[in-house]
């Protein structure tokens, strides 16, 4: 009669929260969790879309709503999760050199100087030509 | 020699969260600013966020009667499009992998389709919207 074998095989697992044990993965999550707030952004936008589509009383119902204390705070932590994401983004750029001085890449400064650069310019254009405000 | 199959659809929707990665980095800080405490915090006059005011910018009031009028109709809506996309593509793929790595690896079949189905919607949506103004 054979022996009776029982096979165990090795089944890996990984908690959901193994992120939460090691402070790097933490700021990670933090930092990817960022998204949440560009999607939330995003459709935000597209509310305020159809609040003006639905003409003059809608929108001014609209705007009650985007100008309440509650919305304004809510505004500020999307933009300063925004501006996580820009800052973490630029710094990402210095990793993934796009050309050679002298067969090196970069120095990471030169490119987050850069980037900072192109991101006033393109900044100051959204204000002259989008909203002739400057 | 059997081929391998090349997947030519993951890397698309990586290079959809590059792109995007820079237009929220880039774009985005100004536009939260300017559409939502720009107002409250006395930076624009009211003329600016009134039912006339918010068509205004949609019409690109500030480019009509400069040598770039011909951008004005549809300048400020490409913006609006091209942001909302920017921030869906770039937001829902990293929401993805952030729920894969909370635990949901094995739902890859159906996040992929959902996630990247939002955002290709919602961007729809931006676009039918914006493009729905004279």
């Amino acid at each position: 009669m054979a022996t009776e074998t029982v096979r165990r095989p090795y089944v890996p697992h990984r908690s959901g929260w193994w992120w939460t044990r090691n402070r790097r993965t933490l700021l990670f999550q933090f930092r990817e969790l960022s998204s949440v707030f560009v999607i939330l952004y995003a459709f935000l936008v597209l509310w305020e879309l159809w609040a003006l589509r639905g003409g003059a009383s809608s929108w001014s119902a609209f705007l009650a709503v985007w100008y309440s204390r509650p919305m304004i705070v809510l505004n500020i932590v999307i933009l300063a999760f925004v501006v996580l994401h820009a800052g973490t983004w630029f710094l990402l750029t210095t990793r993934v050199p796009l050309f050679r001085i002298h067969g090196r890449p970069p120095p990471a400064a030169l490119v987050v100087g850069g980037m900072i650069a192109v991101w006033a310019v393109l900044s100051f254009l959204v204000l002259r030509f989008l909203y002739g405000v400057v | 020699m059997e081929e391998e199959a090349v997947d030519r659809v993951s890397p698309m929707f990586w290079g959809l969260f590059s792109v995007g990665g820079f237009l929220v980095a880039l774009l985005l800080p100004v536009f939260i600013v300017m559409n939502s405490l720009a107002y409250p915090f006395h930076l624009i006059p009211a003329d600016h966020v009134t039912f006339d005011g918010a068509r205004a910018f949609l019409a690109g009031a500030p480019l009509q009667d400069g040598p770039l009028s011909v951008l004005a109709p549809w300048l400020a809506k490409l913006f609006l499009v091209v942001l909302v996309g920017g921030c869906l593509f770039h937001g829902m793929h990293r929401l993805k992998y952030v729920l894969e790595d909370f635990g949901e690896a094995e739902m890859k079949r159906v996040l992929d389709p959902v996630m990247y189905g939002i955002a290709a919607a919602g961007t729809i949506a931006a676009a039918f919207l914006a493009f729905s103004f004279p």
